[in-house]
């Protein structure tokens, strides 16, 4: 959003707020003080009236209560007649206009003289001003005439004779014609403004504003009424929040007026009352939308000059980003706005200077580069003399180079050919074992069946015979995995399982295949085996082929009765695993070689215990495999035996089978070398060496 | 009675395995090769398969995927020449290899090994 | 948010609905009240027409037929169960109460007396003293006040020829008399036969009686007084009403008799009103003193032969209770 419209809204939001409080404050203060205004001006108002009632009345009381005077004085004169009275009732009624009829009582009730002679002869007995005016001046306040088929107040007063008895009634009828008069005076209440007087019976006896025909007619139930009726407040009250006779809301103010026995009202609409608020109220609302849109144009008009400068600032950055730099920053103003271009503008300056300074030193480097590249043209001639001169050794160069590649294709020619034997081999020996295996399964296979007397009972001589076959099976059978398992150590394809083997457990499982082997010669078998040997990675059941091919050994070639012991320690890298016989030993010469493939000491001795000489190569195919070592150590002299010893290393050796490859089975690596050396002196030529020369080369 | 099938391409050992798991008891029946064994088995129901490797015609692999097609489910015990680590044991499970026993084996071996997998008189 | 509010108009709906059942429930209850009027269908009767037709007496529970005279004796129609309320002269409650009716008022509409005396203006009888050696024709208690007033006056009665009338202003128009008497409501009718007409009104001279008096059973006002207070209520209130607005009150007649006419109606209203709402209390008001003055004319002259308690006539009983709730 534009810094202009945050602007704004911003302004506007506090302008508002701003305006609200203060408009409410306003309005409730203004509120309370129409209301006590108004209040004062009704309460004013119906007392104003109330005390000209009152005097009005007051003096009429008087006014009657003198003509009375003057009439007794008139009537206890002898020259009095009726018709002496009549005038001066008739007189009187002229001087004293508020009144409407003169008349005189006597003390049956029946109307004796009146300035109305339709009314002589009437019988008002039953009128409480009779009744009353008879004792005290009364005053008969509205009530409807029946005779005269209007509203009315009578003031009676007595008429006594000297001896203070009543002789008459002197009454005055008074039209409520000028008391409505007093009532609708006009007082500044408003349009809605009215007076009016309401009788104990609830009826209206003065005229109201917006309803005609309504005296002695209509009865009217407002609240202000039952409560004034009630009450009869003597003082003033106001009453607000009401339904007046037209279902107006009105406020009013009341006083009743005992003296009439009537209840004076002062009311107004609520809506007139409040009207001044409701004036207020516009001009605050007028003057918050003249002061909202004055902000608005303000915060609209004052930020342009800055906003332009901004958007200055960045036109002039993308032009320089542009590359040029050459256009000045106006500054306009001191502001901090003013001050951001200023400094812009000093790093334009720089940014300038600095770029000048980078052209010229291209300019110069440009020149250096020419003057070298002037020089480098020269050498190069120098140089093109002396390749011609170059070009015979080229020759030569590329000579051997070709025969090398000879070499290189007859090589891998031969490399193949290698590969294939060694796939040659490698099924050879798959089909070979698969081939040897099967018919040893069928002749172990029955002979174990006819044994076993699967196949009906056999004899004695049979059994011997059986177990004869059954010997020479299994020694074909191990002849045939002896031979399985050097050829494929040699060709390399002899699979290895590796797994965390207890080197404990595993010993212990060797040791009791061959105990029945040692039993016959009754040799004893013992173990020293390490404490808490690691668990090492290695393929179980080769390592115990290893084991037991050393303990099979050893027993051959140790006298009866002697005692053959297996230890397993650990070394820093390596499990160290040796198998100590008591036997005749061996010499040293025939140390390293014992270990070759067919390899055999004496082979009239090895023919007669058996065996191809093909197990200690079997062992030590495996053990080089693991990564370990295998030798032997013995004085040569009979009796002092010997300790075969291999080592497993701690640290699993990864792919076993390719681990396998660098070990030198036939000892090329010998061959290897020499070729090495011969290629040193130039000549290519094989040669063969024995395997004498030693593994420690 | 349990149900044995014989599948090796080698006759000899066939007949051979025939005859001793009868003596033991089992009913047993015969195949020469993959297809031979695939079409016999949903009519003879082996419980239990002893199975040769090295046959002609389907290599092993196809043998067991094939099987995954026919109703009946045996056990299967692979005869074979080479050892297995844990992991290929583990693939062989999951082809509904039970166990393998190593060619030459010894009479007692297998037929112990049978009877870890089968009754000779399943409870029906 | 919206769920609580929609929640909230149910539930103000039901709640609505409950009460406008509760009020409508009132109307399946309404009570039959039968009620005797004393002469045919007039606006003199505007304020009960008024109850009637604005649902006065409807909401109070009650279904009030208005059963215009049929020269039937009301007061034992009343006693006898055929009416519930009726209306009686003052004379006639009097008479009722003496022969043992249990009957009472508890309203009066008219507290000035209807019955006037006509003459033609150009006669000037003005007052009782005009009627000395004039004949004037009366029917039934019309002869009552005339005959007080002369007491009252201290004119010899041998000295007015006082006749028994026919209903026919054509009588006096002729001269065979000199005046009828009548109600004040039959003025236009003496106005269009005999033109320009002079009354002389009784209650001007001391003699006062109440006319069309509501009157119950007592068995009524002890037993059912809820039902008489609700019809009183109801009443009073359409008198006020009747005589606020008193022309289209006095046409509400024209509902029950629609062969009447407007203008007529009008007048008797107009010229009833001030004798029904005296302005001195409240429609319906009764005095005591009334009732024993009257008991007096009418023992004076022979028409009840013993007196009648006035407390034993009425009891204000029901428009006390009114006007004190206001």
């Amino acid at each position: 959003m534009k810094i202009g419209i945050k602007l704004v809204i911003v302004s506007e939001i506090l302008v508002l707020l701003t305006i609200s409080s203060i408009g409410y404050v306003a309005l409730q203060i203004g509120n309370q003080s129409i209301r006590e205004r108004i209040e004062a001006q009704l309460g004013s108002v119906t007392t104003l009236k109330a005390d000209h009632l009152d005097d009005f009345i007051k003096e009429k009381i008087e006014n009657i209560i003198s003509l009375r005077n003057q009439y007794t004085h008139l009537l206890l004169e002898s020259q009095y007649t009726t018709q002496n009275g009549r005038e001066f009732l008739r007189d009187r009624l002229i001087e004293n206009s508020y009144f409407t009829e003169f008349f005189i009582l006597n003390n049956n009730g029946t109307v004796q003289l009146s300035t109305d002679p339709m009314q002589e002869g009437k019988v008002k007995s039953n009128e409480e001003y009779f009744k009353q005016g008879q004792s005290d001046t009364f005053l008969q306040s509205f009530y409807y005439d029946l005779s005269l088929q209007q509203p009315a107040i009578t003031i009676a007063t007595p008429v006594k004779n000297e001896n203070n008895e009543t002789i008459q009634v002197f009454a005055g009828r008074m039209n409520i014609s000028e008391i409505s008069e007093i009532m609708s005076e006009r007082t500044g209440l408003g349009e809605t403004g009215e007076t009016y007087l309401i009788n104990n019976l609830n009826f209206v006896v003065t005229p109201l504003k917006t309803e005609e025909n309504t005296l002695f007619k209509k009865a009217v139930y407002t609240d202000i009424i039952k409560k004034g009726l009630t009450e009869k407040p003597t003082n003033t009250q106001i009453l607000s929040g009401y339904l007046n006779y037209a279902n107006t809301p009105s406020i009013g103010s009341y006083v009743y007026l005992s003296d009439l026995n009537v209840l004076l009202i002062t009311e107004m609409s609520d809506a007139e009352a409040s009207a001044p608020l409701q004036a207020l109220g516009n001009n605050i609302l007028v003057m918050s939308l003249l002061i909202f849109f004055v902000t608005l144009v303000f915060c609209i008009y004052i930020p342009q000059k800055i906003l332009k400068q901004i958007n200055n600032l960045t036109t002039i950055t993308e032009s320089i980003s542009g590359g040029n730099l050459g256009v000045a920053v106006d500054i306009t103003s001191t502001d901090e706005v003013g001050q951001l271009a200023s400094s812009f503008e000093k790093m334009r300056k720089s940014l300038q200077t600095t770029n000048e300074e980078l052209l010229r030193t291209q300019r110069n480097l440009e020149k250096k580069v020419e003057k070298r590249t002037a020089e480098l043209n020269e050498k190069m001639k120098k140089l093109q003399d002396s390749e011609i001169a170059t070009l015979n050794i080229n020759e030569d160069l590329q000579r051997t180079v070709d025969k090398l590649k000879e070499t290189q294709t007859t090589i891998e020619l031969q490399n193949i050919q290698l590969k294939k034997l060694d796939k040659i081999k490698s099924d050879f020996l798959n089909i070979t074992s698969h081939e040897l295996r099967t018919p040893m399964s069928a002749i172990k296979g029955y002979v174990q069946m006819i044994m076993k007397q699967k196949l009906g009972e056999t004899t004695e001589e049979q059994k011997q015979a059986l177990n004869v076959i059954i010997r020479n099976t299994n020694r074909l059978d191990s002849l045939i995995q002896d031979i399985l398992d050097i050829s494929r150590l040699e060709s390399g394809t002899m699979k290895f399982i590796a797994e965390p083997t207890n080197i404990q457990q595993m010993i212990k499982e060797a040791i009791e295949t061959t105990h029945s082997l040692a039993d016959t010669k009754k040799i004893q078998l013992s173990t020293n085996i390490e404490e808490n040997l690691p668990t090492i990675v290695i393929d179980k059941e080769r390592i115990k082929q290893v084991i037991m091919n050393l303990i099979n050994n050893a027993i051959k070639f140790s006298p009866n009765g002697s005692s053959i012991l297996v230890r397993v320690k650990k070394e820093t890298d390596n499990l160290l695993i040796e198998v100590q016989d008591h036997g005749r030993g061996i010499p040293k010469e025939h140390q390293t070689k014992i270990f070759n493939t067919f390899y055999q000491v004496d082979s009239g001795m090895d023919r007669k215990f058996g065996g191809a000489g093909l197990g200690l190569s079997i062992a030590r195919g495996i053990v080089l495999s693991h990564g370990g070592n295998i030798w032997v150590e013995s004085s040569g002299l009979p009796g002092e035996g010997s300790i075969f010893k291999f080592t497993l290393p701690l640290i699993p050796v990864h792919d076993l089978e390719g681990k396998f490859r660098d070990v030198d089975i036939f000892r090329l690596k010998d061959t290897k070398k020499i070729i090495e050396n011969d290629l040193r002196n130039k000549t290519v030529i094989w040669k063969e060496e024995t395997a004498d020369k030693g593994e420690k080369s | 009675m349990t149900k044995i099938m014989i599948v090796d391409d080698e006759t000899d050992l066939r007949e051979m395995l025939n005859i001793m798991l009868r003596k033991e008891g089992f009913e047993t029946e015969t195949a020469e090769n993959g297809d031979d064994f695939l079409s016999k088995i949903d009519g003879f129901q082996p419980d239990l398969v002893t199975l040769d490797v090295m046959m002609p015609g389907l290599t092993t692999r196809e043998i067991l995927e094939k099987l995954n097609e026919k109703k009946t489910k045996p056990k299967i015990i692979l005869l074979t020449v080479v050892r297995y680590s844990e992991e290929e044991k583990q693939k062989l499970i999951q082809r509904g290899i039970v166990d393998y026993v190593t060619k030459p084996f010894e009479f007692d071996h297998l037929i112990d090994t049978i009877h870890k997998y089968v009754l000779l008189n399943p409870v029906r | 948010m919206k769920k609580i509010m929609i929640g909230l108009i149910l539930l103000g709906c039901m709640l609505l609905l409950s009460f406008s059942g509760c009020v409508q429930e009132k109307p399946s209850k309404l009570q039959d009240v039968h009620v005797g009027l004393s002469w045919i269908h007039e606006a003199q009767f505007a304020g009960l027409y008024w109850a009637d037709q604005n649902d006065l007496y409807k909401n109070e529970g009650l279904n009030v037929t208005l059963t215009p005279y049929n020269y039937e004796d009301l007061a034992q129609k009343l006693v006898d169960g055929t009416y519930d309320f009726v209306l009686l002269q003052t004379d006639t409650l009097l008479l009722a109460r003496e022969q043992g009716l249990p009957v009472k008022a508890i309203f009066a509409d008219y507290r000035l007396m209807p019955t006037v005396y006509f003459s033609k203006k150009a006669q000037n009888i003005t007052k009782p003293e005009d009627l000395l050696n004039k004949t004037v024709g009366v029917a039934y208690s019309e002869r009552y006040p005339l005959v007080a007033m002369l007491k009252q006056e201290g004119i010899n009665l041998s000295s007015v020829n006082i006749v028994e009338r026919e209903y026919d202003y054509g009588w006096l128009a002729n001269g065979s008399y000199a005046v009828e008497a009548g109600w004040v409501t039959d003025g236009d009718t003496v106005q269009a036969i005999v033109g320009e007409y002079n009354v002389i009104r009784p209650y001007e001279y001391g003699v006062n009686w109440y006319a069309d008096l509501i009157c119950t059973t007592d068995d009524m006002i002890t037993n059912h007084s809820d039902l008489v207070e609700k019809f009183i209520r109801a009443t009073s209130t359409g008198w006020e009403n009747a005589i606020e607005h008193q022309d289209s009150a006095a046409l509400l007649t024209q509902k029950y008799d629609p062969t009447t006419q407007a203008d007529h109606l009008k007048f008797v209203l107009q010229v009833s009103s001030p004798l029904i709402h005296t302005g001195e209390d409240h429609i319906g008001w009764m005095k005591k003193s009334v009732f024993e003055d009257t008991t007096q004319i009418l023992l004076d002259q022979g028409i009840l032969t013993q007196t009648v308690n006035a407390n034993d006539v009425f009891t204000m009983k029901f428009l006390e209770k009114i006007y004190s709730t206001g």
